[in-house]
């Protein structure tokens, strides 16, 4: 249970001058459920072909469930699990046909293969259009049929690479419901997602990647801790209020706090007496304040937090690649 | 490997049931091409240089079989470019099967399904313009076995093409581009000796003339050791191109 599945240490792959991935040491303790986050171009596909064996690594090694991706790669595929970012199955076959297609490919019997096919359609409701072609599949039961394909061999570690990308919310929730089920039962699950909430609520652990490096990690709890707890969210009256306001923390020698438009000043807190001091602050800068609320933050947060570092870091100008959670807008860093 | 090529062929099998159309769409050239040229060609039955004593249909047919086959085995460098194109191949790769074993399992699947075109091809030149075979039972399963390892070869040249590019439209107009002056410029439809010197030249080094030579010489009996031996190494050198240029890109693909 607690033997590694994914070990990488130092672990990189360039594309010619451009570097996907650097100096990652990652390490997924068997059974659990790990989410890869991080925005687009952040390297955490590469990272999950490099482990399913799709991609050599240029530097540095990666083993699954104890077998090196580049010595052993016929280990690690008879023992993993992919659902990539584009549905991995034949259009022209029925639902039933694909999943005996690499039942068979995984060297079940034709027999096997067909009891196996059954099981995976009736726990993916699938079982109604198991006879159809995949051609007039929706795009949640494409996804649902490709994740069964992912799990004919009762795989020992699973990668999902955003597996709910455009899927309806009921959608999600089968595909969430069978994974978990299939964590419970000691598969290991790696995945990637944009969709904070995901790798918030089922994930053990996430795992933060930018600019092909591992930023952070912990559990999501740990990491929200990270970026201060609640913060204090203001919504003032106009731009001069802003003004105002900013003029009055920068007096009071406040840090982390950012101004983001329209009119909102977030303000990280540590303690139940800096919003005391907050309102005595702005009452007495005069600035108008229509609202005030607290946020506990979320791993939307964290995200932006940490991505924000490194580009305040200097490494590049752009890691906002991401977008910001709705109603917090675009959020500067005054720090 | 010999388990997952089975599975893979039956794979494309499961496929072209779900499309019989296209099986008998891709009947539609050669059964033109038969009917017209019988008809266009027919007096070129009393050039000199065209076997004696022999009907044009019968002349016909072998050369029909193999550019059909020609033309068709570009859908096994479509087929592949059309699964390089999709995530289906990162599932195969993914799992414990060699990605050769969808190679050869294409490869396959367009001999069986280019020798069941043959057949029918056959039929209807029998049963509509009278042709008839000319030789002994080992001789007609000598026509075929020059057409499928003909098409086998060049399907494999497809398929490294498919590999290669990747893109079905480039692969579809390489096949365009290939078949049609190998084709022409070959023993297809007339005799080498109504050719311009450069040209009956250039029919001793194409692969299609030498395998119209081959497929002609045993359907209408009589001698055809050597035509068949010089078909058999110049299909054999096309396959073997083809399989280490596809395997190669393949690989490259891979990695």
């Amino acid at each position: 249970m607690n033997q590694p599945a994914v070990v990488t240490e130092a672990l990189g792959r360039s594309f010619g001058a451009t570097v996907a991935l650097q100096q990652v040491d990652l390490r997924v303790d068997g059974g659990t459920i790990t989410a890869l986050i991080g925005p687009n171009g952040a390297g955490k596909t590469t990272l999950v072909r490099i482990l399913a064996t799709l991609l050599r690594p240029t530097s540095g090694r990666a083993s699954v469930a104890g077998f090196d991706v580049v010595s052993r790669p016929a280990e690690v595929r008879r023992r993993n699990g992919l659902t990539g970012q584009y549905t991995a199955i034949d259009e022209d076959l029925t639902g039933r046909e694909n999943l005996v297609l690499f039942g068979r490919l995984l060297g079940l019997s034709g027999r096997n293969a067909g009891r196996r096919a059954e099981e995976l359609l009736s726990e993916f409701d699938l079982g109604e259009a198991a006879r159809r072609p995949v051609r007039g599949y929706s795009g949640g039961m494409r996804r649902r049929l490709d994740l069964a394909a992912s799990l004919i061999a009762r795989p020992v570690i699973l990668f999902l690479d955003e597996p709910t990308e455009g899927l309806d919310p009921t959608s999600r929730m089968v595909l969430w419901q069978v994974i978990r089920g299939y964590a419970r039962q000691g598969t290991t699950v790696l995945l990637t997602t944009h969709y904070m909430e995901e790798a918030d609520e089922p994930a053990d652990r996430v795992v933060l990647i930018d600019h092909g490096r591992i930023t952070a990690e912990g559990t999501a709890e740990e990491l929200k801790s990270r970026v201060g707890g609640r913060a204090m969210v203001v919504t003032l009256s106009g731009p001069s209020d802003v003004d105002l306001a900013e003029r009055a923390l920068e007096a009071g020698g406040w840090e982390g706090w950012t101004a983001t438009d329209p009119n909102l000043l977030y303000v990280p807190a540590g303690s139940g007496a800096d919003l005391v001091d907050l309102m005595g602050r702005l009452a007495a800068s005069g600035a108008q304040v229509e609202n005030l609320r607290i946020d506990t933050p979320s791993l939307d947060d964290v995200f932006l937090a940490m991505t924000g570092q490194v580009s305040s870091g200097g490494e590049t100008g752009n890691s906002l690649a991401f977008e910001a959670p709705a109603g917090l807008g675009d959020r500067r860093d005054r720090r | 490997m010999t388990s997952a090529v089975a599975v893979l062929t039956w794979r494309n099998l499961r496929k072209v049931s779900r499309n019989p159309m296209i099986v008998f769409s891709s009947l539609i050239q050669p059964v033109v091409f038969l009917v017209l040229f019988s008809a266009v060609f027919r007096s070129i039955e009393q050039t000199p240089g065209f076997p004696p004593g022999t009907s044009y249909v019968d002349y016909l047919v072998p050369a029909i079989l193999i550019t059909s086959i020609g033309t068709s085995s570009v859908q096994a460098g479509v087929g592949v470019a059309v699964d390089l194109n999709t995530g289906i191949i990162d599932r195969f790769r993914s799992m414990p099967i060699r990605a050769e074993a969808v190679l050869v399992a294409r490869s396959l699947w367009d001999v069986i399904r280019g020798m069941g075109q043959t057949l029918m091809l056959v039929f209807v030149a029998a049963v509509f313009l009278g042709f008839q075979f000319h030789s002994s039972l080992l001789g007609v399963l000598g026509v075929f076995a020059v057409v499928a390892l003909f098409g086998w070869a060049l399907s494999w040249l497809y398929i490294a093409v498919g590999t290669t590019t990747r893109n079905v439209e480039t692969t579809q107009m390489a096949g365009f581009i290939i078949t049609f002056p190998f084709m022409f410029a070959s023993t297809a439809f007339v005799p080498s000796s109504s050719l311009p010197g450069w040209l009956e030249a250039f029919t001793t080094v194409n692969p299609l003339s030498q395998a119209v030579d081959a497929s002609r010489a045993l359907a209408l009996g009589g001698p055809a050791a050597a035509e068949v031996i010089e078909s058999l190494v110049a299909s054999a050198a096309l396959a073997l191109a083809g399989t280490m240029l596809a395997l190669f890109a393949c690989c490259r693909a891979s990695r």
